[in-house]
């Protein structure tokens, strides 16, 4: 079982790098035009926002820590990626770096802040740092840094990841840090750590009276998880060649809800099929109900919230389980 | 008689931090700005505390008996907001006077929240009570739908909604001299101090103060505020003493979500009818609860009063441009700024008492 | 042996995925002291919450009156006529000894009723009627946790460990208020005090891991201190 799953992602994996090429000769058009380079693009921001959702999985799914500012280190990616490469002209890996560094002193404050209170006192905080995060990228005071409510516009990307000019290169370099996060999680997930994580997410007292220190487990697991949110939100900013304010915004917390409930939360996997099946959901949708699919989407929502808790990942494991059961 | 006096303090001790904290504020008011402007400061922060008290105080309520924290209650003010201004610019609402039409844009206003929030708790919060995650889920969900269904009907831009009657004279006798005088001229601003306030806001304190009294005798004087108060620390045991509690769940959500659908309309002539709106006051409300602790009608008061005033204060500051002693001059800064700056009264508040000020540690 | 205002048959109740009541059988004579005794955990505490409906039962039935009860929501049954004294005094702290007495009104006149004869039985009530749930003794809130369960007209009463946590002066004063409801009440009581148990209860039921493993008249137990000895350890 656990081989089989091994070839099955590194199947995908394989399947995903020769994805443009195959594209390409299936309809016949230049790999770096039309069809192939629109779906390269669609995949690349499917990659990126299946970092986010397993950034968000690592909190809510694995440690049980129900946040509901994760968009502040997605945006927080983006801006701070925005600003350093827009303003000061900074080389990508001093970028990189920078970004890493913000999202630990952020999630260094908001966890030692939030995490002494539980359950939905941490949300209701940690909305509150997100939102306040989301006012302060539309005040008019920074609009020379922030571009205020237009948002951070024309973020010079260096040429060779230009993701307009060098789509294919753009492509490979998501897929990259797609697989490298998930592997890193996954490493995480499994280690000793991640079986604390697990042990504060079912019951915390407990792991706290066999003598883990929970707040520390649960920084952690704040940090680690802002790190690589905010990691995907300059890889979004880097796509989109700019940053918003709505990068920040409840919908984008939402979001990352949405794909890992959807997926299946404490999964890893569960969370990326989550969100690409909400990016392609949201493609098709915008395309065939204009500007309500929005609503479409939150019903949809809604009803998994209602129907479906386990998500995807859950529903298929437990009709499994009962197959098994029946055959036994 | 000592026990008694520590009995009382222990009592009273929140009580007795939170008119420290505003008597130290109004302190610093006063010795900042001129009397006159002090006041009209310190009147607009009772007015936006009137306001957020109608929002936290269903928040606590709410939270407290049936520990569901409402991620909708923002789109309850907004959806009261929105349902209470298309009453007050009908045609139908036409016909009537402008402050009848108010009034009953108010009604208006607290019923569809009321009704809304009943329809809300009854069909799809109460299948979760056992599933307390997917509460918060799905509120926060439907926060998104409900949004996108007002911007479906009215669109994306914002309406004004303008003063009653009542509070919109304008006369060459205006602004009114006194409280007394606007009894009869009905200005849009009455002097205080010399200085004007406009008219309106006074009703919206007033009305705080009316709700907020409503509610203390509601929970104090009467049987369902008995049952609520016991609720709040046992359901379970209330109910087997025979009261149908999920009854007064539903009957507590719809007066929360009313008074947040009431609030809107309020609101709406000093803050305007918009989507951002819902947002903007359910993180005051849940700020003034974090800083009140939940599950206490005193403490959301507290929480929104505390609130009102830094923001005013905060507005004052922010507006008049701000100078630390190590400044060579004054920097302005933007409204935006004092609006970020409650995150952090409340990140404050957490690390120093994570349970809030009236919060019980249990 | 009179006629039985409850009795339980097979019920078998879940917590999560724990099997706490394993087909418990029990029958509580109408005008009596019924003791269910057993060790901690043997389930005593869910037989009465599972009569009250406070978890649900998964199989099984409960007749009071010759009506079934498990399929009720919890505040019928209480409208049955059962009142619950529940584990730990959880009265209501937050309230004062009137409101906690006056929220158990189930028809108007009920406290009206019921408030001589309450304060009566216990005095420090009218004393302190006015006094924050909180700020009263173990005993006291004890005594009005009882107290509450009598305001309105309920024919059974379901008592759990009145004595657990109290000093013995208090135990004596609750054995005494017992004792005087037993003329017009039918009571299930839980306790870990045996002394107690035996001075007040008619009849025993012993639990133990979620089955009924003995039951009789107490004053056999009483006498049988060798049986006593083996089904309930040193007492």
């Amino acid at each position: 079982m656990k081989l089989q799953n091994h070839r099955l992602t590194f199947g995908l994996i394989i399947a995903l790098a020769l994805f443009p090429f195959a594209l390409s000769w299936l309809t016949g058009e230049p790999i770096d035009s039309g069809t192939p380079k629109f779906w390269q693009g669609m995949l690349a921001q499917v990659f990126i926002l299946a970092v986010y959702a397993v950034s968000y999985d690592l909190l809510m799914g694995y440690t049980g820590i129900l946040s509901f500012g994760h968009a502040l280190f997605f945006g927080a990616g983006g801006y701070t990626a925005g600003i350093l490469l827009k303003h000061a002209a900074w080389p990508l890996w001093a970028v990189v770096l920078a970004v890493i560094v913000v999202a630990v002193i952020l999630g260094l404050f908001i966890g030692a802040t939030s995490l002494r209170v539980q359950g939905v006192y941490l949300t209701m905080v940690t909305l509150a740092f997100a939102q306040m995060m989301f006012v302060l990228s539309e005040a008019t005071d920074f609009r020379e840094w922030t571009g205020a409510e237009d948002g951070l516009q024309g973020i010079p990307v260096p040429a060779w990841l230009s993701p307009t000019q060098q789509r294919l290169m753009f492509y490979f370099v998501s897929l990259a840090f797609c697989v490298f996060s998930y592997y890193l999680v996954r490493r995480v997930t499994q280690s000793p750590t991640g079986r604390v994580f697990i042990a504060i997410r079912e019951n915390e007292l407990r792991a706290r009276a066999i003598g883990y220190n929970t707040f520390l487990y649960k920084l952690l697991a704040m940090v680690a998880s802002g790190v690589l949110a905010a990691l995907a939100g300059m890889m979004n900013a880097l796509w989109n060649l700019n940053a918003n304010p709505n990068m920040l915004a409840t919908s984008t917390t939402i979001n990352a809800l949405l794909m890992t409930i959807i997926g299946g939360a404490g999964t890893l996997s569960g969370p990326m099929i989550g969100a690409a099946f909400i990016h392609l959901l949201g493609y098709g949708l915008n395309t065939a109900f204009g500007p309500r699919w929005p609503l479409l989407f939150g019903l949809a929502y809604v009803g998994i919230v209602l129907f479906l808790p386990y998500g995807f990942v859950g529903a298929w494991r437990s009709l499994i389980a009962r197959m098994k059961a029946k055959r036994a | 008689m000592t026990q008694i006096f520590r009995m009382w303090m222990a009592k009273q001790r929140a009580t007795v931090v939170t008119l420290l904290i505003v008597a130290l504020a109004v302190m610093a008011l006063f010795a900042r700005f001129e009397a006159k402007v002090a006041v009209s400061v310190l009147l607009s922060g009772l007015t936006l505390g009137a306001i957020y008290f109608l929002v936290s105080s269903g928040l606590s309520l709410i939270f407290g008996l049936m520990d569901v924290l409402n991620f909708a209650h923002g789109l309850l003010f907004m959806a009261g907001a929105y349902l209470g201004y298309a009453f007050y610019a009908s045609g139908f609402g036409q016909a009537l006077d402008s402050n009848l039409r108010f009034a009953i844009a108010i009604l208006v206003g607290g019923a569809s929240g009321a009704l809304l929030g009943a329809i809300m708790e009854w069909a799809l919060i109460r299948p979760l009570y056992k599933r307390p995650i997917y509460q918060v889920l799905l509120t926060l969900g439907l926060t998104f739908v409900g949004t996108e269904i007002i911007k479906a009907i009215w669109g994306t831009i914002g309406y004004f909604m303008n003063i009653p009657a009542f509070f919109n004279a304008n006369t060459p006798n205006c602004p009114s001299p006194s409280l007394f005088d606007f009894l009869s001229d009905h200005c849009s601003s009455i002097l205080i101090l010399g200085r004007p306030f406009p008219s309106y806001r006074l009703f919206v304190i007033l009305f705080g103060v009316l709700a907020f009294a409503g509610m203390m005798i509601l929970l104090q004087k009467t049987r369902i505020g008995i049952i609520i108060r016991a609720g709040v620390q046992d359901a379970e045991m209330v109910q087997a003493l025979g009261v149908n509690v999920r009854r007064v769940f539903t009957g507590v959500f719809a007066l929360g979500t009313g008074l947040a659908g009431m609030g809107g309309v309020i609101a709406a002539p000093i803050i305007g009818v918009n989507l951002a709106m819902g947002q903007e006051f359910l993180l005051q409300g849940f700020i003034a609860v974090v800083i009140g602790g939940m599950g206490s009608l005193v403490g959301a008061t507290a929480g929104a009063l505390l609130l009102g005033l830094a923001r005013a204060i905060g507005d004052q500051l922010v507006l008049g441009g701000l100078q630390l002693p190590w400044m060579e001059q004054a920097i302005s800064l933007s409204l935006s700024i004092a609006r970020a700056s409650t995150v952090l009264i409340m990140a404050l508040v957490l690390l120093l008492r994570p349970s809030g000020l009236f919060g019980k540690k249990d | 042996m009179s006629k039985d205002l409850l009795c339980l048959q097979g019920v078998n109740t879940f917590i999560g995925q724990s099997h706490i009541l394993q087909g418990v059988d029990l029958r509580v004579p109408e005008g009596h002291i019924t003791a269910l005794l057993g060790r901690n955990g043997a389930g005593k505490t869910t037989t009465l919450r599972s009569i009250m409906g406070l978890w649900r039962v998964r199989s099984g039935q409960i007749v009071f009156d010759g009506a079934r009860l498990e399929a009720l929501p919890t505040h019928e049954i209480a409208a049955r006529g059962l009142g619950y004294v529940p584990e730990h005094r959880a009265i209501f702290r937050d309230l004062s000894v009137y409101e906690n007495l006056q929220i158990a009104e189930r028809k108007r006149g009920d406290l009206e009723r019921a408030l001589p004869n309450l304060y009566a039985l216990f005095p420090d009530l009218k004393r302190f009627e006015a006094r924050a749930g909180r700020h009263l003794s173990g005993g006291q809130q004890q005594m009005l946790a009882i107290a509450r369960a009598m305001v309105a007209e309920n024919r059974l009463l379901l008592v759990d460990e009145p004595s657990e946590g109290l000093a013995p002066i208090i135990v004596g004063a609750i054995v005494d208020a017992l004792r005087q409801l037993k003329q017009h009440m039918t009571v299930l009581l839980v306790e870990q005090n045996f002394r107690m148990a035996a001075a007040l209860a008619d009849y025993y039921c012993i639990l133990d891991e979620g089955r009924v493993v003995q039951a009789g008249d107490m004053a056999e137990l009483v006498v049988d201190s060798a049986l006593t000895a083996r089904l309930l350890g040193a007492v």
